[in-house]
């Protein structure tokens, strides 16, 4: 009778673990996992984007999770319950915004759909009235960062 | 009292009575989340591309009106050290599928602003101010944290009663009739009255102070350097603090509450860079 009442305990502690079993997925770049939960813990590995993470045990703002088959810890920070997005842009690979380059050159635009903003018309209006400085929005986007530089350039800080 | 029931508790009948009583927990449990749910993780709904692209796009609209008032400051060298910088500090963030901007603008306000969809604009006042990388990166970080956290988005209230805030803005984007221009044209002039006079909501100011700290700190800046400069800022007098007192709670309390922050996560001793001597190369060539 003791055998069977262990045995039942088990059975129900094991379905508790199970229904609170979390997954979560990196959304940075990348995220270092540590030893302990804190910034000045060892660097034990490193999970890139999109990696799955199971959850173990949380402390304040940091994840216990099996790593590779080992328990580490992640900073909450840089970890969600869904898988990350991918990139998302409003400008076609020429730099003009979806809503034109949709109707007049179908062909470079990307997959995803034209999203309109103001009408043509609001725009000149809004341009004349000194409302949006559209050639500054230009220069402004035009300045974009490579991912790989940015990172690079952070690695090389001291 | 009679006896209703009367059961005779049989080693089958335990398993069985465990074995049913363990599916109807886990059953109860599976639905709910057992993590503490607050802004630093991304649990809100699943955001749908359009979603992204309307805030985008809608950030893009909020960006050209800031330009119109104030100028780009046209300083190449400066806006890519700080781009890369900015971006550094974004890919440790939760919303790598933004495309962020980082560029300064001439004011002699000393201010900072985060248009949704991933603009960031920092005043050359506030530039001038800054004593090192990570004190620049700390204002960076401050700004990122208002729009992965979507603080304007969410303060438009544009949404239909069962609506996400994202979703609402993705229908004010893609309406294409009179009152929908109407409606998008007053959003975004709201959201102008956020950056420029009435601020966030004091609890998201100290939400993206307290993000802020910890990007930097997960990026491997010195935390410090956001009360650091928030102290130099305090100090000064003025015209130039006058937006920013208006947009911002006061320091004071901003710097209390980054303080237990800072201690609470054990990120107010740690021994990371500051980057000076890159930054004063980069600002004398200026």
């Amino acid at each position: 009778m003791k055998k069977l009442i262990v045995l039942v305990s088990l059975m129900f502690v094991s379905s508790l673990a199970s229904a609170a079993t979390e997954t979560l997925y990196v959304q940075s770049l990348k995220a270092e996992l540590k030893a302990e939960p804190n910034f000045s813990a060892k660097t034990t590995g490193t999970a890139m984007k999109g990696e799955a993470l199971t959850v173990i045990d949380k402390s304040n703002t940091w994840y216990k999770v099996n790593h590779q088959g080992k328990p580490k810890w992640v900073f909450r920070y840089l970890v969600a319950a869904k898988p990350p997005m991918g990139k998302v842009s409003v400008l076609a690979d020429d730099g003009r915004e979806l809503d034109k380059g949709a109707r007049r050159r179908a062909s470079v635009v990307t997959t995803t759909a034209a999203v309109r903003g103001l009408s043509a018309e609001d725009r000149a209006r809004n341009s004349r009235q000194g409302m949006i400085n559209f050639d500054a929005l230009e220069k402004l986007d035009n300045m974009v960062i490579n991912d790989n530089e940015a990172v690079a350039f952070l690695s090389q800080r001291k | 009292m009679p006896k209703l029931f009367r059961v005779t508790l049989t080693p089958r009948r335990l398993v069985a009575g465990v074995f049913v009583l363990s599916l109807s927990v886990a059953g109860a449990f599976a639905g709910q989340d057992f993590r503490r749910r607050g802004p630093d993780t991304n649990t809100d709904t699943a955001f749908k591309d359009a979603d992204v692209q309307a805030e985008v796009r809608f950030g893009r609209e909020v960006a050209g009106r800031l330009l119109a008032r104030y100028k780009l400051h046209e300083n190449a060298p400066l806006n890519r050290y700080m781009g890369l910088v900015g971006k550094g500090l974004a890919l440790n963030s939760a919303r790598t599928e933004l495309e962020y901007r980082f560029a300064l603008v001439e004011s002699d306000v000393v201010n900072a602003y985060a248009a949704p969809g991933g603009y960031v604009f920092v005043t050359t006042a506030a530039f001038n101010q800054m004593r090192d990388e990570a004190e620049m990166a700390a204002v960076l970080a401050h700004e990122i944290a208002h729009i992965t956290q979507r603080h304007i988005v969410k303060a438009l209230s544009i949404r239909a009663r069962e609506e996400s805030p994202e979703a609402g803005l993705t229908r004010l984007i893609g309406g294409a009739s009179d009152p929908a221009r109407v409606a998008l044209n007053q959003a975004l002039e709201k959201a102008m009255e956020i950056l420029f006079d009435k601020g966030l909501q004091k609890e998201d100011e100290f939400d993206a102070d307290r993000l802020a700290v910890l990007l930097l700190a997960a990026s491997g800046y010195d935390p410090m350097a956001l009360p650091r400069y928030l102290e130099r800022i305090k100090a000064l007098h003025g015209k130039e603090l006058k937006v920013l007192s208006t947009t911002h709670p006061p320091f004071d309390e901003r710097l209390v509450k980054l303080s237990q922050t800072l201690t609470a996560e054990g990120i107010a001793q740690v021994n990371y860079p500051n980057a000076k001597e890159r930054f004063q190369k980069h600002v004398k060539k200026k």
